[in-house]
């Protein structure tokens, strides 16, 4: 059964700026946050009868959200890559990227992020970015705690090989780094 | 090295979330209120600063974004009789902007050959795509366009204030090449045929990719419109929406490996 424009509106008075907050701090882009949550609250409207049983509709948001801020990020990071490509082979002027460790850092753990499984990114984006307990991880990914555990494991022995410590560091103290930056 | 997992020795930016948006019962709202640090309350104090930011709400624009994609059948299947009588100007156009530019060899080729996917296609004359030969952009000509090939674009700016560039790849995914950042329109300036800054690396990608020009659109209207096109009817249904609707032109090149 659709949902009515007043249950619509109950819901994006309650959750909305909850999303857009959340959303923000991955994107790092008050436009495309709110793309993000009106994206996550079409999907409502395109899965009300599934998004009527959740018995917490924020935790479902949170999911459908994540999957389309991490996709978000990847093909913004493909365009730039492409520009810069392209500024180069030209000798244009060069890209100006934010400055600073903090910024590299976010944008190498998203990088990094890329070349994960769905599941997996969205395991560790959960457990750094938005500092869910494990419970809340397998819950919002929809697997066990012990996969969650090992989805992450995995995700760090991998990070550790490619980039070293520094970034396994910078994802130690990513809820501070990603305060720092909103 | 420890990392910082929580292991729910304090609220989670979900649990604040749910915090702040009441949907925590007593048992749980005091658990969360009785975690609480300085930094969290700061967190709420954010995330109720928020209202203010996110966009207001418009139920009738969720609704839109939800829907499946409109028809575009109904729309004429042939170019608007703009696009028509504009053909042979732009021709013409082109073909000095050639002579003027120098060594600038332009080929345009209609792409038309029984061999050739049929996916691919030219819809008009707004949007141009050359790609990089030695050091000069020549006109595509209809060939498969590899890995690293560079291309580049000229779109028709007359009576134009700006223009979104984009492409659709055969899976539906749609890139916005111009404006760079992916938001509003890179703006047009002069007449006729204009280069658009800059030229792009291809990627690996296999098999169909068109080119869509959209004018005086905003980039994300002019993504939603795209994939919307391209879900009624794939990149067929990105030809159709290009060829009935003013504004937008396409070009589907064959991508994967180079025959040139």
């Amino acid at each position: 059964m659709e949902l009515t424009d007043d249950e619509l509106a109950e819901l994006y008075d309650r959750y909305a700026h909850v999303l857009f907050h959340r959303c923000r701090r991955i994107l790092r882009n008050d436009e495309d946050a709110n793309d993000a949550v009106q994206e996550t609250f079409a999907k409502v409207i395109r899965n009300a009868d599934t998004f009527r049983q959740q018995s917490s509709p924020l935790t479902w948001m949170y999911a459908i959200s994540t999957n389309y801020c991490l996709n978000q990020v990847r093909n913004r990071n493909t365009r730039r890559d492409k520009r810069e490509n392209h500024k180069a082979e030209i000798g244009g002027p060069s890209v100006v990227e934010p400055s600073g460790e903090a910024r590299e850092d976010h944008a190498r753990i998203l990088a990094l992020l890329d070349d994960a499984d769905d599941e997996t990114r969205a395991c560790v984006v959960h457990t750094f970015f938005d500092e869910c307990t494990r419970q809340e991880t397998a819950q919002l990914v929809g697997l066990s705690v012990p996969t969650v555990r090992k989805r992450i494991n995995t995700f760090l022995d991998r990070a550790r090989r490619q980039l070293g410590a520094a970034v396994l560091l910078a994802l130690a103290t990513l809820p501070d780094l990603i305060r720092s930056l909103t | 090295m420890s990392l910082n997992v929580n292991e729910g020795d304090r609220p989670s930016l979900l649990g604040l979330g749910r915090l702040a948006s009441g949907e925590l019962d007593a048992t749980a709202t005091a658990a969360v209120e009785g975690q609480l640090s300085d930094a969290d309350r700061l967190v709420l104090e954010e995330i109720e600063a928020a209202r203010s930011q996110v966009a207001p709400f418009d139920a009738a624009a969720l609704r839109r974004r939800a829907s499946p994609a409109p028809s575009v059948t109904e729309a004429p299947a042939v170019p608007t009789p703009a696009n028509r009588s504009g053909r042979g100007l732009w021709l013409s156009l082109l073909a000095l902007a050639a002579l003027l530019l120098g060594g600038l060899v332009v080929s345009m080729q209609v792409p038309t050959t029984p061999e050739r996917p049929d996916i691919q296609f030219r819809s008009g004359d707004a949007l141009q795509v050359f790609v990089l030969e030695g050091k000069a952009l020549v006109a595509w000509g209809g060939e498969r366009l590899g890995e690293d090939t560079v291309v580049g674009f000229k779109v028709n700016a007359t009576g134009r204030r700006g223009v979104v560039l984009l492409s659709v790849a055969d899976d539906g995914e749609v890139d916005v090449f111009w404006p760079e950042g992916g938001r509003g329109m890179e703006p047009l300036r002069g007449q006729g045929l204009v280069p658009l800054d800059g030229t792009l690396i291809l990627d690996d990608l296999q098999g169909s990719e068109a080119f869509v020009a959209v004018f005086d659109t905003a980039a994300d209207t002019a993504v939603d419109q795209a994939e919307r096109a391209f879900a009624d009817g794939g990149l067929r249904g990105v030809r159709q929406w290009a060829d009935a609707t003013a504004g937008v032109d396409a070009v589907a090149v064959p991508r994967g490996q180079e025959v040139r």
